[in-house]
């Protein structure tokens, strides 16, 4: 009766018995973890990388192929201010479930190509498990932990996103599964443009509209108008760009 | 014909960071409270059982005892050679390609001259896989510049790109889109891809005198016809 009691107790308090439980077992995990947060309003930097079964190596560094026909697809921006990086993974060909050591299977390694390495971040793992196409969305802000203790650390204290910055190439991304848990695909990750592409010098926009056509008939007063909307436009980009 | 940034997917994508949140949540639990190494947190519904390892200092994984069955040995997929010069018959362009990287602020370099057509050369390229993305000024500070009919083109439109080598790769037009600037699609434009695919960026939109940018981007994607 008392455990039931207790159970009933959990499952009513709900969100509290859980914020609870996350306290006192975080009382005992090696370092805080990261946290999953909105995307924050910039970045500072994307990366990508396609994620294959070829370039899959084991811990001792011996070329270990994932299945053939796998891919990965991790796409990353970030924002190295808040050390916050944003993710967007899509893995296809792979079956069966996740295994890893660590506490997701879905990595950013310390690991140039050709070379093992310790993970640092960890993301959620793909889903769903299946033979279908598995997606994994969202943002994670540091201090990043991995599950895995190396020399009597996590192996993700001590990193931050500015030195994924400082060196992409250093890094690369993976997923491991049960049936090839050394790595199902992998991927170095290399520099994209973040933000826009500003290809245009506004020499054709003078008539204020972009349309162009309707500008030509427009008379003052609706051209003071559409003057208001601009400016109010900036105000928006303002602050979110 | 354009799509606006998808601001339906807004609620969907709250849904995704929810179900992350959620997911996290149970990382923290399981993982803070097993430790036990060999077993993956985040599936441990129906985890296999797996050896106990110890903690692995250089890499997440160690293989099983188990030798998995012989599978075919993937090969590389294509990297392609640089693209040379672009042709779309739609809208009488022949132009050659000049290379593109970053800007110091991290956005993509674009062509000084508003009359040059360039490409990303940390993309993909033509013949292999990933996003070959190419990009030009739709006008110069006083007039149309080289893309300013890219707008122009639609789905079934074609585009030809030529390598160094003189290849030519025939590319169709799927679909055009505009984004705006501060919420661009980096992903969807930049992102890997396992596929030869082609992207054609401008701006478009609103210009804002007071930064001297358009607001938007029109993208136009195409895959090899």
């Amino acid at each position: 009766m008392p455990n039931q009691r207790t159970a009933t107790r959990f499952l009513t308090l709900g969100g509290i018995a859980t914020a609870t439980a996350i306290a006192v077992l975080g009382a005992a995990a090696p370092a805080s973890a990261e946290t999953a947060v909105e995307a924050p309003a910039s970045f500072t930097s994307a990366f990508t990388a396609m994620a294959t079964p070829d370039q899959v190596l084991n811990a001792d560094g011996v070329a270990t192929p994932g299945p053939a026909g796998a891919t990965g697809q991790f796409t990353f921006k970030v924002n190295s201010t808040l050390d916050i990086i944003c993710y967007d993974i899509t893995v296809s060909g792979i079956s069966g479930e996740y295994q890893s050591p660590a506490k997701t299977a879905t990595h950013i390694h310390a690991a140039a190509v050709g070379a093992a390495g310790p993970p640092r971040i960890a993301f959620p793992n793909p889903a769903p498990i299946g033979d279908g196409p598995r997606t994994s969305t969202g943002c994670l802000q540091g201090p990043f932990t991995t599950g895995i203790v190396a020399n009597g650390a996590d192996t993700g204290t001590g990193f931050t996103l500015a030195q994924l910055e400082a060196d992409p190439a250093a890094f690369a991304a993976d997923t491991h599964t049960a049936a090839n848990p050394a790595g199902a695909v992998r991927g170095q990750l290399t520099r994209v443009p973040v933000g826009g592409v500003q290809t245009g010098g506004g020499g054709s926009a003078t008539a204020g509209d972009p349309s162009g056509a309707i500008a030509l008939g427009l008379g003052a007063v609706t051209l003071a108008a559409l003057a208001g909307v601009v400016v109010h436009r900036r105000r928006s980009a303002a602050s979110t760009d | 014909m354009t799509t606006p940034a998808a601001r339906p997917s807004t609620l969907r994508s709250r849904a995704r960071r929810g179900a992350v949140v959620v997911a996290t949540v149970i990382v923290l639990l399981s993982g803070c409270a097993a430790q036990q190494p060999g077993e993956p947190a985040s599936s441990a519904a129906s985890a296999p059982a797996a050896p106990p390892a110890v903690s692995a200092p250089s890499a997440a994984t160690q293989p099983p005892a188990a030798t998995q069955a012989p599978t075919p040995t993937p090969a590389p997929l294509p990297v392609g050679l640089p693209p040379a010069s672009v042709a779309i018959d739609a809208i009488g362009l022949e132009e050659p390609l000049i290379d593109l990287g970053l800007q110091p602020d991290g956005s993509m370099e674009v062509p000084t001259d508003f009359d040059d057509v360039g490409w990303f050369t940390g993309g993909g390229r033509p013949g292999g896989v990933g996003p070959t993305v190419i990009a030009a000024h739709v006008d110069s500070t006083s007039g149309p510049a080289v893309f300013a009919r890219l707008g122009e083109l639609v789905p079934g439109d074609s585009v030809r790109v030529s390598d160094v080598t003189g290849q030519v790769f025939d590319y169709v037009v799927t679909r055009v889109g505009d984004y705006a600037k501060a919420d661009f699609p980096t992903t969807e434009v930049f992102g890997a891809v396992p596929t030869d695919e082609l992207r054609l960026i401008t701006c478009t939109g609103l210009f804002d005198r007071s930064i001297g940018h358009y607001e938007d981007n029109r993208v136009v994607f195409a895959v090899p016809a």
